[in-house]
């Protein structure tokens, strides 16, 4: 797939993840990479970023096995904000089916 | 490209960037090689996986990741109170003066039922025959087309300036792109009702003017029909 077309994206993705449940970078990378292609470490300065926009705090939780995990956990700013992201998003996919479309028909 | 030698080169990376809390950014890689080891994967198959570092510490970049709001959308904040007061006042007067084709709209109906009838009670209202009246009856009732279409141009201004400050208000305080508000193309039944009213207008102005100068025998027909006395 596009690169571009997954940049635009993750962030919107690791934000409807994190909306369900507290999660750690590396299952999030997982959980993602199953799905589509990235390279595995694109997902951490996404995550990175969100937490520097406020949109997700972390904290770190006792394995039972290894070291310390780090979680994350979604704040309300970045609820508001995935709420939002979702409808541009949900904006932006419609106007391009609508314009695909009409240049299908020509 | 072994464990070690990633997360050093990392580490390093990290610091010349400024960014002091390394050992958070740190943190999530030791996880995930600990993970892929897990799995059974060689530290250098793992490394490979995690993509160029390069690109990684890039991603990293102060400049990749946009600031914590700074002091400065304080001031930004007040600027645009400020701007919305006096836009507020300009949008009030603006929507006040829609009442201006209304008033044409309304008068130029009016009269024109007044003259067409030949209605002739209000005193104030010059008196004049009949078929003059009807004349310029009709052309009061042009005037009404022309101020009916006046009301549609001047809401549509209205309402295409009232989008266009909203969208403006909306991607400063957002920090998102300008967004081009185009004037949607005008309805052409309007286009045409200005037009041909105006025509009307001017030709049962002039016409109407003929019949009474020669009806009356004057060309300034009002003296001879005591208009302002």
């Amino acid at each position: 797939m596009n690169i571009q077309f997954k940049k635009g994206v993750l962030d919107l993705l690791v934000l409807c993840m994190l909306n369900t449940e507290d999660r750690y970078g590396y299952d999030i990378s997982e959980t993602i990479s199953r799905s589509i292609s990235i390279s595995a470490g694109t997902i951490y300065p996404i995550l990175r970023k969100l937490k520097e926009e406020g949109f997700v705090t972390t904290y770190l939780s006792e394995d039972s096995n290894g070291p310390a995990r780090k979680y994350y956990r979604i704040t309300n700013k970045g609820k508001n904000e995935l709420v939002q992201t979702k409808q541009e998003w949900k904006d932006f996919v419609t106007i391009v089916a609508v314009i695909m479309e009409e240049n299908e028909n020509d | 490209m072994t464990k070690k030698t990633f997360i050093e080169t990392l580490k390093v990376g990290l610091a010349k960037m400024n960014i002091s809390d390394f050992d958070d950014i740190i943190r999530d890689y030791e996880t995930h090689f600990a993970n892929e080891l897990a799995k059974g994967k060689s530290e250098e198959e793992i490394a490979s996986e995690i993509g160029d570092i390069n690109q990684i510490l890039a991603d990293f970049a102060p400049e990749a990741i946009p600031q914590k709001e700074s002091s400065g959308r304080g001031a930004l904040f007040t600027g645009l109170v400020i701007s919305d007061f006096f836009v507020f006042l300009f949008f009030v007067i603006a929507y006040i003066l829609i009442l201006v084709p209304i008033a044409l709209f309304a008068s130029g109906c009016a009269l024109g039922i007044y003259y067409s009838f030949g209605i002739n009670i209000i005193s104030v209202f010059p008196i004049m025959p009949y078929w003059i009246g009807l004349l310029f009856g009709l052309d009061f009732f042009f005037l009404g087309l022309i101020g009916l279409s006046s009301i549609y141009y001047y809401a549509r201004f209205l309402s295409w300036m009232t989008r266009k400050y909203r969208f403006w208000h909306q991607s400063v305080l957002k920090k998102t792109e300008k967004q081009f508000i185009g004037l949607e193309k005008s309805s052409r039944i309007m286009n045409k009702i200005i037009v041909y009213s105006s025509f009307g207008f001017l030709i049962f102005a002039v016409f109407g003017y003929i019949i009474a100068a020669i009806s009356a025998g004057s060309l300034e027909f009002w003296h001879v029909w005591d208009w302002f006395v």
